[in-house]
């Protein structure tokens, strides 16, 4: 709705809010009392005024949850999609070179280091990012540090004996994408 | 202050843990740069400097080998109040490098 729309309904409502509330307060036994009484008007205004504050602070609220939300989403979206291809590069083959899992890693640090300070000026609690974290670094760690399950050689990791164990821990970090994707989704 | 730029003096892919996983391991910068310029650093008594930006990112094992080793030689303590870590672009590598100073090698 455009600003100017918005201003005609607020006056509009306002108007037919004091309207009918003089209206009701006068109403006894099916008689309209035609005079104004000055205390009962003073206080309907008061109560339309309060009405009129109340409806625009939680419409301000909602936007600005809305923005929010809106920001927020399509950044974790990302991280999520870069997370989703670099499962897909693990499911294909069974070895990869540690220094493309390393800039991988380090990408994903430099994405979502940035959404959790987001997270923090918002006053939103982040322990959902930190959740996805932990799972990522538990997963590179398993892959690259374990050389009798995963040997490496020449700085590539076959990891052909754990693709069940590497599938179990690429599903928690999908897992706690959806759960910080529910909790933006909360916001709104 | 004594100076290490990881990406500059090393390389800019760092490798994984030991000699036997490949080239750039954690063990062959601690040989190579980490150990001689740490004892060079004591010796003339003054800081080393070690800048972990510009790389291609880090295997948690590298560090984890060069640093532990480290701290395994000189002692937790001396390493870390003698050393200055720069890394902006991941400020966490700091926290690791620190967990590996202070973690025994089992």
């Amino acid at each position: 709705m455009k600003k100017g729309n918005n201003i005609y309904f607020i006056i509009i409502s306002f108007i037919l809010g004091i309207f009918s509330n003089y209206i009701i307060t006068q109403f006894k036994y099916f008689k309209v009392d035609l005079e104004v009484n000055l205390v009962e008007t003073v206080i309907s205004l008061i109560t339309a005024v309060v009405g009129i504050y109340i409806a625009t602070s939680l419409n301000k609220f909602h936007t600005r949850s809305v923005n929010l939300h809106n920001y927020l989403q399509p950044k974790l979206d990302s991280i999520w999609i870069s997370f989703t291809n670099f499962n897909s590069q693990l499911v294909s083959k069974d070895f990869i070179e540690i220094s493309e899992i390393a800039r991988i890693t380090k990408e994903f640090d430099l994405n979502i280091e940035p959404l959790k300070q987001m997270f923090s000026s918002f006053n939103l609690n982040h322990e959902c990012l930190n959740a996805i974290e932990v799972e990522i670094e538990s997963l590179v760690k398993f892959i690259t540090d374990n050389p009798k399950i995963n040997p490496i050689s020449k700085n590539i990791v076959n990891y052909s004996a754990s693709s069940s164990e590497i599938k179990r821990r690429t599903n928690l970090v999908n897992e706690k994408f959806a759960l910080a994707i529910k909790n933006i989704n909360n916001i709104v | 202050m004594i100076e290490i730029n990881i990406a500059k003096d090393f390389t800019t892919e760092p490798g994984a843990r030991t000699y036997d996983d490949g080239p750039y391991s954690g063990q062959e910068f601690y040989d190579l740069l980490l150990e001689p310029k740490f004892a060079e650093a004591i010796k003339r008594q003054v800081k080393l400097k070690i800048i972990l930006d510009g790389t291609e990112g880090f295997a948690s094992s590298f560090l984890n080998e060069a640093f532990i080793r480290l701290g395994d030689k000189y002692g937790s303590d001396v390493v870390w109040n003698n050393i200055i870590l720069i890394s902006e672009e991941i400020p966490k590598y700091i926290t690791k490098v620190k967990e590996s100073i202070y973690e025994k090698r089992k």
